[in-house]
């Protein structure tokens, strides 16, 4: 695809712009049409085709490998996640295919179904225990480990991209379905409030506040 | 403005240097910072604070802290933030604050509801069950009264604008409670390096050592209050410690998930609270390890006129004293059964309060008490007992007798004035999360008291919550309590040395228990208390017992014995102990009520935290939302989902948008956003052969290019979930699935690979959302297609029903299915969701020629209804197999086993007299039939009820295309009635006849039918 | 809530998890050759025991996978957790001692609250 048709596009968060909290203590964005392939497979089976063909090698449980611009995410024990930068998912997905055929797999894209949620940020640990029940004190979750949870009321896929020592803090990757993206935008953005993150009304309109 | 005139000169946590101005019943007074509202009000003289919930008798400030029974006032005149129910133990003062008594009119001091202490002989235990077991008139008569007088405070009158939060924390030890054994423990573990959090229900560390004396006891040379802060520093310092105070520990749940609720800002005035954080915050917490450290509360003595103002615990008179800087009373009459109330005798003469008298239950005194008591001054009356007190609206004073060996009172009356009476039973630990984490009690006999016995989880009690009483003994237990929990959490921990300890007090020996103590009145003239907010009397609870009520759980619920907004604090020992001598039975037998989360009362708003109005639950909107909200689209929920239902232009009514929507999708083009169906990616090569065995039909043949429609069962037999599953390859399927049952359905496969058919190759990965679907219904669908979509010739002609190819919109890929849910010709438009938008805008574009409509999803239902297709869900109930329906058509005989076909040759499914789907035409062509309506076989329903039923209306609607109403209904042997006139109930009127017919409404028109 | 652990993803919260019923309950094959009430049995029929009992969970928030576990569903005490397909391990725990009695500590039950003087503290 070529340039003119990526104008075309909207991202699932394309009416947000990022967001942040006071001095640097967290930082609210959205990271736009990056590729994801959903991978199945049998590790024991695909290993080495995967790593041939996409760089990194695939993850032990709860982790995440990387090489270069792409990212393999475990989701489950044969269940893997593809990340890549816009548009280079279609050309793997296509070579990943052709390396694999003969061996059971399934190679999907949904580079549209997941928004991807970047928060950073010294506090972006604090905001995330109001949503989730994972143990997110920095000593529990690392650098490059990945869990499914609830946030909140929404399902979503924690992955530590950089870690606490960096400059600007910790950043979590949060993937979510793009139906509930402006739901967990706007709850993160509550969760950001008493560190001066601006509030957020949602897209959907619908409230359930009380009125008189 | 009063003076204070009870505040002491100098000591306390308050800050005399400023004046915090607050009204109570209508009345203006001053305290100081660090005050509660109890302990402003006993500065300024204040006893009497409240009427009983029963008898509207005066009621006073009894304990000091969340013990407290009966001490309840509404805070705040605001109707969106008032708070009802606060204990003035607890609220602390800021300007300005507002509180209110409750339970009392017109005024707290003179209270028409007091009548009820003159009728007290007629509201005994169990006066609702008795009153209104009988006939249903009783209630109807009693409820308003009832209504009115019960309960106590208001409920706020308008939405809360406070924000509240939830936070999940692990943590590796939880210490609950801030006294010197809590903080023994934490400061052990947090050396350690364990990750620790500390929670103090008050809104100062310290616990019990800030209500000593503190020129007598001497930690480590500090005084208590220093060493408490030097240890609050220490912690403060470290950063994997978390302290919280104005923070309960309310709830002890599975694996050490325990409940933390933090008032954040409830002490600060309204202008002051921090606009960033929330009022209350409810702490979830995973602990890996527990340690109770949540003291010990005093017991209360049962004894005739036990309940005036001025009556309090002789802790609590101590926490007033030393904690708060208030002399609670100038004349004090001490009623005792152990030592530990000596000992407050003395620190309150210290104080500068005169002691009136200690009365003692027990004969034997300590010889070092007595020439303590003798020093002072103290006139001292062992082995007696208070047989009555005097007083209104305040304690004035008590009388004394002699107990005699038979267990009564003898001898000569002593008349004691006073105007406080502080009493104590002895100590009783705070076994309440202990109880609740499963751990066994054990009933102590030298306690009296039950303390936690067999542990059930990963916690361990230390210091008075596990009836160790001495401060060196707390100190000590606290540290190795910390040491062992963190070294069990996995980091080795040795206990900290604890501060030698100087002038600690005695502990309280060994109390003399009764549970009713004597007065010498007739048995049914003794109105001694239990609990003091329930007013439940000695009397209550004995006649429960004699009625019957022999379990304890029982008893309390016929008397409400512990079931205030206190739970039973200070009242539940005493109530187990009055059944116990009742029944003649030990106290372990008859055993404990129930200690339920929550330990305290914790706010609804709280509790539901950030996850209300906005948050309150995700509504899932579709990538063409936007557009929809700019045309005028009203939305209704399906699933979580939030679907444009029609399309209202300016002045148009919801029926007319959807008379004209259905129009436009039977005579021209109209568009439906269908993204939110669910579609599932399925790969392998037995994908076949998994298909064949959770759909009715055969799939074995359908070639790439096609698509098919098929109906999922339960085990069970019955419809589950139904759509179009499309062959992309051999090996490669894409299956759709109703909006609300995608993820149902996903599960429900997955569990079949995962966990019955593991042999079969075959992966599954939804792909919902991945495509934006526009659905494009009528006879011009195709032109429109044509126009967008390249590499594709959609002419019908060609292009065949349940066929599918790719195309490209200006280069975009997309996926065209020709499949229809409306009867007439139809495209789905499948494109990257990142392109859902984009689509909508130019399928709106290029059907503009031909008049395109938007439709929504009441159309939607109105034209899938026309041609007699049915909803899962809405035809279908969980009860409905595909014969039923009269699908039998695509239940396959001749393929091998597949879900739920076993269940469809079960004697209950092959039954004829079955409900199946029938449309049903009202005889009058303008009647429309309700929804859910009773199906009858009379003209008038018979007199006799239940009206015997042979169905229900399913769907119901107005078609303008068929030019009358049509209902779709499941009928008693539906199949074998069509022309049959049966007739439909309705509300209000005659039942309106109707004629059976089949389900395709379209196909009965173009056969002249209709 | 309790703890769970996933034999995939390790220890999490019981709210990403979903109870999928009985666990060892195989489809039968043949289910064209059974009577109405075996088939019944296989349909509606599941075992509920206070006590130790097989079941499966899926980890519905994490990595979608079903898996077996023994639970004390007197106590709600979670003894094991293995994969779909494997044997349940031998375990031992407190157990009713009928189907209407009481595990002797565990299950918050007002017969098992207090402990009897003759019991060890």
């Amino acid at each position: 695809m070529t340039d003119t048709h990526t104008a075309l596009r909207r991202s699932p968060l394309a009416h947000r712009s990022t967001i942040k909290a006071m001095e640097h203590a967290a930082r609210l964005s959205e990271v736009p049409f990056l590729g994801k392939l959903i991978l199945r497979g049998d590790p024991a089976k695909i290993a080495k085709t995967v790593t041939g063909v996409a760089g990194a090698s695939l993850p032990t449980a709860c982790r995440a490998t990387r090489k270069g611009d792409t990212a393999i995410l475990w989701t489950g024990p044969d269940e893997f996640w593809i990340v890549t930068p816009d548009n280079a998912h279609a050309a793997l997905a296509d070579k990943l295919g052709k390396a694999l055929s003969g061996i059971h797999h399934q190679v999907t894209d949904v580079s549209s179904y997941y928004a991807a949620i970047d928060l950073a940020g010294p506090k972006a640990r604090g905001m995330l225990m109001k949503l989730t029940t994972l143990d997110m004190d920095r000593s529990a979750f690392t650098e490059g480990e990945v869990a499914g949870s609830n946030f909140g009321a929404a399902q979503a896929t924690l992955w530590q991209t950089a870690s606490d020592e960096e400059k600007g803090g910790p950043v979590f990757r949060l993937f979510v379905r793009r139906s509930m993206a402006d739901y967990l935008w706007c709850l993160l953005a509550e969760a950001g409030f008493e560190w001066g993150m601006p509030r957020q009304a949602p897209l959907s309109g619908e409230t359930w506040r009380l009125e008189r | 403005m009063t003076a204070q005139p009870n505040r002491r000169a100098s000591g306390g946590l308050i800050d005399r240097s400023k004046v915090v101005r607050f009204r109570f019943d209508g009345r203006d007074f001053s305290g100081h910072p660090g005050d509660t509202l109890a302990s402003a009000l006993l500065a300024n003289d204040e006893h009497m604070v409240a009427r009983g919930f029963k008898y509207h008798r005066p009621r006073g400030i009894f304990g000091a802290g969340s013990e407290d029974p009966t001490a309840l006032v509404q805070i705040g005149s605001d109707a969106a933030r008032t708070d009802p129910n606060t204990r003035v133990t607890e609220q602390e003062i800021y300007d300005g604050l507002e509180a209110l008594a409750q339970n009392v009119w017109p005024s707290l001091k003179f209270d028409v509801g007091a009548v009820n202490d003159l009728f007290s002989a007629f509201l005994p235990a169990g006066f609702y069950y008795k009153t209104f077991m009988g006939p249903l008139g009783n209630w109807m008569a009693f409820e308003p009264f009832i209504r009115k007088a019960a309960g106590l405070g208001k409920a706020p009158g308008a939405p809360d604008p406070d924000r509240y939060e939830s936070i999940n924390r692990h943590c590796d030890v939880l210490v609950a409670g801030g006294g010197p054994a809590g903080l023994m423990a934490a400061l052990t573990a947090a050396k350690a390096g364990a990750r620790v959090i500390l929670a103090e229900e008050t809104a100062a560390l310290g616990g019990r050592l800030l209500s000593v004396d503190p020129d007598k006891v001497n930690l480590g040379d500090m005084a208590p209050t220093a060493w408490v802060e030097s240890i609050a520093a220490e912690l403060a310092g470290m950063d994997n410690v978390t302290v919280l105070t104005r923070t309960a520990a309310f709830g002890y749940y599975a694996q050490n998930f325990v409940g933390l609720w933090e008032r954040v800002s409830d002490h600060l005035a309204p202008n002051d609270q921090p606009a960033n954080l929330p009022r209350q915050r409810v702490w979830r917490v995973r602990a890996r390890e527990v340690v109770l450290a949540t003291g010990a509360v005093e017991r209360p003595l049962v004894f005739h006129e036990n309940d005036r103002p001025g009556i309090m615990l002789a802790g609590a008179a101590r926490t007033f004293t030393h904690r708060y800087g208030v002399l609670p009373g100038k004349r004090v009459l001490v009623f005792a059964n152990n030592d530990s109330a000596w000992e407050a005798a003395f620190d309150l003469q210290s104080s500068g309060a005169r002691v009136a008298g200690i009365v003692d239950l027990r004969r034997d005194i300590d010889g070092g008490l007595l020439s303590t008591a003798a020093e002072h001054g103290i006139s001292i009356h062992p082995g007696a007992a208070i047989v009555g007190t005097s007083g209104a609206q305040r304690v004035s004073g008590a009388t004394v007798r002699r107990m005699s060996d038979s267990g009564g009172v003898e001898g000569p009356v002593t008349a004691i004035e006073c105007d406080l009476l502080a009493v104590s039973g002895g100590w009783m630990p705070n076994i309440a999360l202990f109880s609740q984490s499963r751990g066994k009690l054990v009933y102590d006999e030298d306690l009296s008291a039950f303390r936690p016995g067999q542990s059930w989880q990963k916690e361990r009690s230390a210091g008075s919550a596990a009836a160790t009483f001495d401060l060196d003994g707390c100190l000590k237990e606290g540290a190795r309590a910390g040491a062992d929990a963190a070294s069990k959490a996995g980091i080795p921990a040795k206990a900290e040395r604890p501060p030698k300890v100087e002038g600690a007090e005695r502990p309280q020996g060994t109390p003399r228990v009764i549970p009713e103590i004597p007065s010498g009145r007739p048995r049914h003239k003794v109105r001694a208390w239990i609990d003091l907010q329930d007013d439940v009397t000695t009397k209550d609870l004995k006649l429960a017992v004699n009625e019957g009520y022999d379990s304890i759980e029982h008893a309390k619920r016929y008397t409400t014995s512990g079931m205030g907004t206190d739970q039973g604090k200070v009242a539940n020992m005493n109530a187990f102990a009055l059944v116990a001598d009742a029944l003649k039975k030990p106290i372990w037998q008859v055993g404990t009520t129930t200690y339920r989360q929550p330990w305290k009362p914790v706010t609804f708003a709280a509790m539901a935290g950030q996850h209300v109005g906005d948050h309150f639950h995700p509504r899932r909107v579709t990538p063409m939302h936007d557009w929809h909200k700019s045309n005028g689209a009203v939305f209704e929920p399906v699933g979580d989902w939030l679907r444009a239902r029609a399309y209202q232009r300016p002045g148009e009514s919801f029926e007319a948008a959807v008379r004209r929507e259905s129009l436009a999708a039977r005579e021209s083009v109209a568009a439906l956003d269908a993204s939110t169906l669910g579609k599932i990616d399925i790969r392998g090569k037995d994908a076949r052969t998994f298909l064949n065995r959770v759909y009715t039909n055969a799939w074995s043949k359908l070639a790439p290019g096609k698509a098919r429609y098929g109906l999922m069962l339960g085990e069970d037999g019955m419809v589950m979930d139904d759509g179009v599953t499309a062959c992309l390859a051999d090996d490669h399927f894409h299956m759709t699935t109703t909006t609300g049952g995608a993820a149902r359905v996903l599960t429900h496969l997955e569990d079949y690979i995962q966990t019955e058919w593991t042999d079969l190759e075959v992966y599954m990965t939804t792909v919902t959302e991945e495509w934006a679907v526009a659905s494009l219904s009528g006879p011009d669908s195709w032109r429109v297609v044509a126009e967008l979509c390249d590499g594709i010739d959609p002419d019908p002609e060609k292009f065949e029903f349940m066929s599918h190819t790719t195309a490209t919109i200006d280069g975009v890929p997309v996926r065209v299915f020709r499949i229809s849910f409306t009867g007439a010709l139809a495209y789905e438009i499948n494109i990257a969701a990142d392109y859902g938008a984009w689509l909508w805008d130019k399928v709106m574009e290029a059907g503009q020629p031909y008049g395109i409509q938007p439709y929504g999803t009441e159309a939607m239902h109105l034209l899938r209804a026309e041609k007699g297709f049915v909803i899962v869900g809405q035809e279908t109930d969980g009860t409905v197999t595909p014969a039923d329906l009269r699908m039998d058509w695509i239940v396959s005989k001749a393929k091998g086993d597949f879900i739920g076909k076993r269940s469809l040759s079960r004697s209950d499914t092959v039954r004829t007299d079955r409900k199946q789907l029938v449309g049903l035409l009202t005889e009058d062509p303008t009647l429309m039939l309700e929804e859910g309506a009773h199906v009858i076989a009379t003209a008038t329903e018979p007199a006799e009820k239940p009206v015997p039923m042979l169905g229900h209306v399913t769907s119901s609607y107005d078609s303008p295309t068929i030019g009358r109403s049509i209902a779709m209904a499941m009928v008693e042997s539906g199949g074998a009635r069509m022309g049959e006139r049966l007739w439909v109930s309705r509300k209000g009127g005659t039942p309106i006849p109707v004629k059976v017919t089949e389900t395709d409404f379209l196909k009965m028109r173009e056969d002249g039918d209709v | 809530m309790f703890l769970i652990t996933c034999p995939y993803c390790g220890t999490r919260d019981q709210s990403e998890f979903s109870n999928a019923g009985e666990a060892h309950v195989a489809r039968p094959a043949n289910g064209e050759e059974l009577t109405d009430e075996q088939w019944a049995d296989f349909v509606f029929l599941r075992n509920n025991p206070k006590g130790l009992f097989a079941e499966r969970w899926v980890h519905t928030a994490g990595c979608r996978r079903f898996f077996n576990m023994l639970r004390n569903t007197a106590t709600d005490e979670i003894l094991a957790v293995y994969e779909i397909g494997a044997k349940p391990p031998k375990v031992t725990t407190v157990e009713p001692a009928t189907p209407s009695g009481e595990a002797p500590i565990g299950s918050g039950n007002d017969a098992v609250k207090v402990m009897r003087p003759e019991e060890p503290k």
